[in-house]
């Protein structure tokens, strides 16, 4: 038996034992064909990998759990080398996102025109801090260095949309718009 | 091949690195994250040594562990400049783990007994060591690195994940500073997942059921002792080396009762060449 048939064998017994014994086993399937087709689209490379996981945050928002361990055993990559690339990153995520993408400016024109009390705004109405998702994973609010329209500070952008002049009054109309 | 050690004339292999070859030749060079059964990583920086390239007028700072020797190859392991930056590098380590005994013994060997930078006390050095002996020797990829700059550190994916581990403790092994430690809690999952125990010598051929009929607990496993003591290291690190030498099948204690498993050596062979992600 080569070493990767030993190992191979060793987890697929680890993991009926584990399920046997009550333990959590992996969560939910992932969506195999959607996987696929990205993974085709790269060559099934695994020197592709951070485009192939890109496309599939790009599909997902993140990086969903399933669908990594599914990429995993498909290219033969370790799942913690998919996870240290996942983790190194700061485009990657691996948590759900919400449906709207709520960026705020942080640069410098944005701060001297009151950015952070717009943050502290946004906050307050949507009940998370910078860096989370709303519990009904209406919107994900993030906090960024600069939109590139310091014209129109401070800045926020909702799905890509820009939002500038903005104070504290204006941006919760703003933000009721994304449903 | 010939190359020039502090000052006197030396024989290398091809292919040899100017560390191993300065320790072939007995000069010792500190390293805390090379390992002979690993490849090479360049983590530490602490083994760097100066260089001159035959022809060449500069000296360089490099790191031993991953320089190639060279035919005229000139190297200075000791001199002044190597010993303040090593300093400078060990301050740096005894700020994050001013705890460990490894690294409080290298720096007082370079003079360094306190540090100017905020102290973290973490263990671990991140020499790497542990993710790459899970990667490199056992083959199970458990453990790696995750996150970046001051959040870098040692994980299993998802924090939590641990299925990949076969608790075969090569990590606590390799270890230099003994921030890696089993897990307790994963030795006693695998035991209650029933009779059937994986023992840390399954990637060595499967042990079927007979390692734990005795009810060991890993850490006083008394034949996982015996196995040290025949090899002197661990059994997985003296396999590796023995596949590294080529001298494959000898050199890893194996269990006489091989049960009509095949050699060692047709079983694990290394996969060509070195993984890439």
């Amino acid at each position: 038996m080569g070493r990767i048939e030993t190992i191979r064998a060793i987890e697929t017994s680890l993991e009926s034992r584990r399920a046997a014994a009550g333990f959590a086993t992996t969560p939910a399937a992932p969506d195999a064909p959607a996987v696929e087709t990205i993974l085709d689209r790269h060559g099934r490379a695994s020197a592709q990998i951070i485009a192939i996981l890109q496309d599939l945050q790009e599909q997902h928002r993140y990086l969903p759990e399933p669908e990594l361990r599914y990429i995993s055993r498909q290219l033969d990559v370790p799942m913690t080398r998919l996870y240290a690339i996942a983790t190194f990153y700061k485009a990657f995520r691996l948590e759900p996102r919400g449906r709207h993408e709520v960026c705020l400016c942080m640069g410098t024109a944005c701060h001297v025109r009151g950015g952070e009390r717009v943050k502290d705004a946004i906050e307050r109405s949507l009940g998370v801090a910078a860096g989370e998702t709303t519990a009904d994973m209406r919107f994900s609010f993030e906090t960024v260095r600069c939109l590139g329209c310091c014209g129109q500070a401070p800045v926020m952008t909702v799905d890509g949309k820009i939002y500038g002049k903005l104070d504290h009054l204006t941006v919760g109309a703003a933000l009721e718009s994304h449903t | 091949m010939k190359f020039t050690l502090n000052g006197g004339t030396r024989q290398a292999r091809d292919g040899q690195t100017v560390l191993d070859a300065a320790r072939a030749a007995g000069v010792d060079i500190p390293a805390a994250c090379a390992h002979e059964a690993l490849e090479p990583y360049g983590a530490c920086r602490l083994c760097i040594v100066e260089v001159r390239e035959r022809g060449k007028k500069r000296w360089r700072v490099v790191t031993s562990c991953l320089y190639p020797v060279a035919e005229g190859l000139e190297v200075r392991c000791d001199t002044r400049k190597i010993r303040k930056l090593r300093a400078f590098l060990l301050e740096l380590l005894l700020a994050r783990s001013p705890n460990a005994p490894y690294v409080k013994e290298l720096a007082a060997r370079y003079g360094v007994s306190k540090t100017r930078f905020s102290r973290l006390d973490d263990d671990c050095i991140l020499c790497g060591l542990c993710v790459r002996a899970c990667a490199e020797v056992v083959g199970a990829n458990a453990i790696g690195f995750s996150r970046r700059g001051i959040g870098r550190k040692v994980d299993s994916p998802y924090g939590i994940d641990h299925s990949k581990c076969i608790a075969c403790g090569v990590c606590t092994f390799v270890c230099p500073t003994g921030a890696v430690q089993m897990e307790y809690a994963r030795v006693m999952e695998l035991r209650a997942q029933g009779g059937e125990h994986l023992c840390r010598y399954t990637l060595m051929g499967f042990l079927p059921d007979a390692v734990c009929s005795l009810n060991y607990e890993c850490a006083r496993c008394e034949i996982d002792q015996k196995y040290r003591a025949e090899a002197g290291t661990h059994p997985l690190v003296a396999r590796a080396l023995a596949l590294k030498s080529g001298v494959t099948g000898k050199g890893a204690p194996r269990k006489k009762a091989s049960r009509g498993r095949k050699p060692a050596a047709s079983r694990a062979k290394r996969s060509s060449g070195r993984r890439r992600g």
